[in-house]
C-alpha cells in the first residue's frame, strides 16, 4: 500500500502526514511543525514541499505571514488508500511497521 | 422591549435557548467560565454544532490544546458528525497555537478569517482562550481581550471563548474578561454529597432577559447537553392563569364510600395529600384512584418512587386491579424513579415532559414523603420542587393526590409533619391505625376539603384481598362495634361513647 501512496518516503514524511491526520486543518509556522514534530526544520520543509507537491497538502499562499494553513487533502486522491493507510499508521505498531518498510527509522522512531 | 427573533442567536442545545429567552443578542461575545470538567469544550463545540447541522450558520471551532481528531471521536460518542459538516463546508476545525491565533486577529489579511469567510461562518468557538491573555499586569491582560474582541466582532460572528477557570477559585470574581465580554455563562460542578453534579449559570447577558441561578446541565451520551431549569424559578403568569377552578367536574376515587366523603370526588387542578403511616393504605387508595380513572377513560398517570412498576401491578393484582390492560392501550402509565441522588430539576423536567405528552387527568404521586427525605426538608428546595409540581399539576388541570408518609403509628399530632405545606394543599386525607382491643383497624378522616363542606368525621375502612379498599358505613351490621360508637378515635386513646354520646 505505502508504495502506491505518493509523498511518502521517509520518516518526516510520515510522521507529517500523521499530524497533520489528526490536525487536518492547522494554523502554524514552520518552526511550531518542527517543535511539534522533532525533525530538523530543512527535512521538514521539504516534507511539506513534498506532501504539498503529491496533493496530500494544501498551504495557504500568503508568505507574507510567518504562519500558514495547511489542509489535509485526502478526498482528491482515488480509492481511500491514504485513509486506510494513515489509520493503520497512526498507530504506535502501524507507525513503526511503516517505517520500516520505509527502511528510514530514525532512532526517536525505534524507540517511540 | 424583546429583541426581533432574527437578532437572536439560538444555541440549539436543548433547554438553554428557553433560559435565554430565546438565545444570545447577535454579535453578543459569549465567555464559557469553569474548571476542567464542566463542560466549556462540550458546550462551546454544540453551539457551533447545532448552529451548523440545525440552525443554517456555519462555523469555526478553533483548537489550542485538544487535538481535532480526538473533538471528532468525543462529538461522535454525542451523535454529531464533524466530519460530514466539514465537508458540506458548514464547520471548519482549525489547530493552531496560541501565538498565531493572537497575530492573526490582528491582522487585515487573517487566514483564519479569510477561512471564516470562504463557508460564510456565523459562528465561532475558541476553546482554552485563557491562554491567549497575558499573564501579569491586569491592563495588559484587558487590552488584549479587548483587541481579540473587536477581532472577532469585526466579523460580525458570534463568538463563544472557553476560559478555564482555577479549581481554587471557584467563583471566578477576578476575571476581568467578565466585564467585557457580553454575555458570561459559568459552569460548575456541584458537590452533593459524595456525587457530583454539573450546573450552568447564565452571570450576565447584554440586550435581553435571561433566567439567572443555577441550572442543572447533563451531557447525554449519543445526544449532547441537555438544560434543565432550576426547579425553584417561579412559574409563568400562563400557568397562574390556569390554575382557575373548574366548579363543577368532579374526579372520583375509586373506592366505595369515599366520595361520598369528599363531595363526590375531588376538583380538577386540586391537590390533595393523603397521610398516614407505612401500611395504612394510601398506595392501595391511589391504585383505585388509578385504575378509576382508567375506567372512565381518563388519562392516569402514577409516579413512584418507592415501589417499582412490576411491583406496583403485583400489588394492584392482589387487591383485584389489573392495570397492564389499560398500560397496553395507553390509558395508564406508571413511572419508577429512584429516590438515589435524586436530580431535581431533570427529574421536574421528566415529569413535566410526561405530563405534557401523556395529559392526564389525574396523577398520584407516590411519595411526598421519600422527596422529603431525598431532598431535605429543611432548606428551601423540597418546597420548591412542592410548588412547582402543585404549579404544573393545576396548569394542566389535574387533579393530583400525593402519598405522604406520617411518621406516627397511633393518632396523629399534625396533618403533614415537619413538612408543613399544609397551606398549599387543597384536600387532606388522614388514614390511621386505631387501636381498639387487640386489634389496629384502619381510619379515615376528611381533615380539609377547600372550597368544599367538610364533616370530618372519622370512619372506618377495610382492604380485602380480591377486592380493595371500602368506607364501611357508619353502623355495622357485624358483631363489631362500629366507629360511631367511640370517640377520641385518633388522639390515640379511643373510648367507648356514652349512648348520649352517640345520639349527639
Amino acid at each position: 500500500m505505502l508504495d502506491r501512496i505518493p509523498g511518502i518516503r521517509n520518516a518526516c514524511d510520515l510522521d507529517l502526514l500523521l499530524f497533520f491526520y489528526r490536525h487536518p486543518s492547522a494554523l502554524l509556522t514552520v518552526e511550531q511543525l518542527v517543535a511539534y514534530l522533532g525533525h530538523e526544520r530543512e527535512r521538514v520543509a521539504t516534507s511539506l514541499d513534498g506532501l504539498i507537491e503529491a496533493g496530500l497538502l494544501t498551504r495557504s499562499k500568503n508568505p507574507s505571514q510567518a504562519a500558514r494553513l495547511y489542509i489535509l487533502e485526502l478526498h482528491g486522491l482515488p480509492g481511500g488508500q491514504v485513509s486506510s493507510f494513515l489509520q493503520i499508521a497512526a498507530t504506535r505498531q502501524g507507525r513503526i511497521e511503516a517505517l520500516r518498510l520505509l527502511g528510514a527509522a530514525p532512532d526517536h522512531a525505534k524507540i517511540a | 422591549m424583546a429583541i426581533p427573533e432574527s437578532d437572536r442567536v439560538k444555541t440549539g442545545i436543548r433547554g438553554l435557548d428557553a433560559i435565554l429567552d430565546g438565545g444570545v443578542p447577535r454579535g453578543n461575545v459569549i465567555l464559557l467560565e469553569g474548571a476542567i470538567g464542566t463542560g466549556k469544550t462540550t458546550l462551546g463545540t454544540e453551539i457551533v454544532y447545532r448552529g451548523a447541522k440545525e440552525l443554517g450558520e456555519p462555523g469555526i471551532i478553533v483548537l489550542f490544546e485538544l487535538s481535532p481528531d480526538k473533538l471528532a471521536r468525543d462529538a461522535a460518542s454525542l451523535g454529531w458528525d464533524l466530519a460530514a459538516l466539514e465537508r458540506s463546508q458548514m464547520l471548519k476545525v482549525i489547530y493552531t497555537t496560541r501565538d498565531v491565533f493572537r497575530q492573526e486577529l490582528q491582522q487585515a489579511d487573517s487566514l483564519l478569517l479569510e477561512e471564516a469567510n470562504k463557508i460564510g461562518a456565523r459562528r465561532i468557538f475558541i476553546d482554552g482562550a485563557a491562554g491567549l491573555l497575558p499573564i501579569g499586569e491586569v491592563q495588559d491582560s484587558r487590552e488584549t481581550f479587548q483587541i481579540l474582541v473587536q477581532g472577532l466582532q469585526r466579523e460580525n460572528m458570534t463568538a463563544v471563548l472557553a476560559l478555564e477557570a482555577a479549581a481554587q477559585n471557584p467563583d471566578f470574581a477576578s476575571l476581568h474578561e467578565e466585564s467585557i465580554a457580553d454575555t458570561v455563562i459559568r459552569l460548575r460542578l456541584e458537590d452533593m454529597q459524595r456525587a457530583a453534579a454539573r450546573s450552568i449559570e447564565i452571570v450576565k447577558s447584554r440586550g435581553h432577559q435571561f433566567q439567572m441561578g443555577r441550572h442543572s446541565l447533563t451531557i447525554v451520551d449519543g445526544q449532547g447537553i441537555e438544560v434543565y431549569r432550576r426547579v425553584q424559578a417561579p412559574r409563568t403568569g400562563s400557568r397562574d392563569r390556569a390554575a382557575a377552578f373548574d366548579p363543577r367536574t368532579r374526579v372520583t376515587t375509586g373506592i366505595p364510600g369515599l366520595d361520598a366523603l369528599v363531595n363526590g370526588g375531588y376538583f380538577l387542578g386540586s391537590t390533595t395529600v393523603v397521610a398516614g403511616m407505612s401500611g395504612v393504605g394510601k398506595s392501595v387508595m391511589a391504585l383505585h384512584f388509578i385504575a378509576e380513572g382508567a375506567r372512565r377513560g381518563e388519562h392516569s398517570l402514577m409516579l413512584s418512587l418507592d415501589e417499582q412498576v412490576p411491583q406496583l401491578l403485583r400489588n394492584a393484582s392482589r387487591i383485584g386491579i389489573e392495570l397492564q390492560p389499560d398500560i397496553d392501550r395507553g390509558i395508564v402509565r406508571l413511572v419508577y424513579d429512584s429516590p438515589q441522588e435524586i436530580e431535581i430539576d431533570y427529574h421536574f423536567h421528566k415529569i413535566e415532559r410526561i405530563v405534557e405528552e401523556f395529559k392526564p387527568k389525574r396523577v398520584v404521586i407516590d411519595s411526598l414523603s421519600t422527596y422529603g427525605f431525598s431532598l431535605g426538608t429543611r432548606n428551601r428546595l423540597f418546597r420548591d420542587f412542592f410548588h412547582a409540581l402543585v404549579a404544573l399539576m393545576k396548569e394542566h388541570q389535574i387533579a393530583a393526590v400525593y402519598n405522604h408518609e406520617n411518621p406516627e403509628m397511633l393518632g396523629m399530632s399534625s396533618m403533614m409533619g415537619e413538612f408543613a405545606m399544609a397551606s398549599l394543599v387543597d384536600n387532606i386525607l388522614l388514614m390511621n391505625f386505631i387501636e381498639l382491643g387487640d386489634t389496629f383497624r384502619l381510619g379515615l378522616t376528611v381533615g380539609k376539603m377547600r372550597a368544599n363542606p367538610v364533616i370530618r368525621t372519622t370512619h372506618e375502612c377495610e382492604v380485602v384481598e380480591g377486592k380493595g379498599m371500602r368506607v364501611l358505613p357508619r353502623e355495622l351490621s357485624d358483631a363489631k362495634v362500629a366507629f360511631s360508637g367511640y370517640r377520641s378515635l385518633i388522639s390515640r386513646s379511643p373510648e367507648r361513647s356514652t349512648p348520649r354520646e352517640k345520639e349527639e
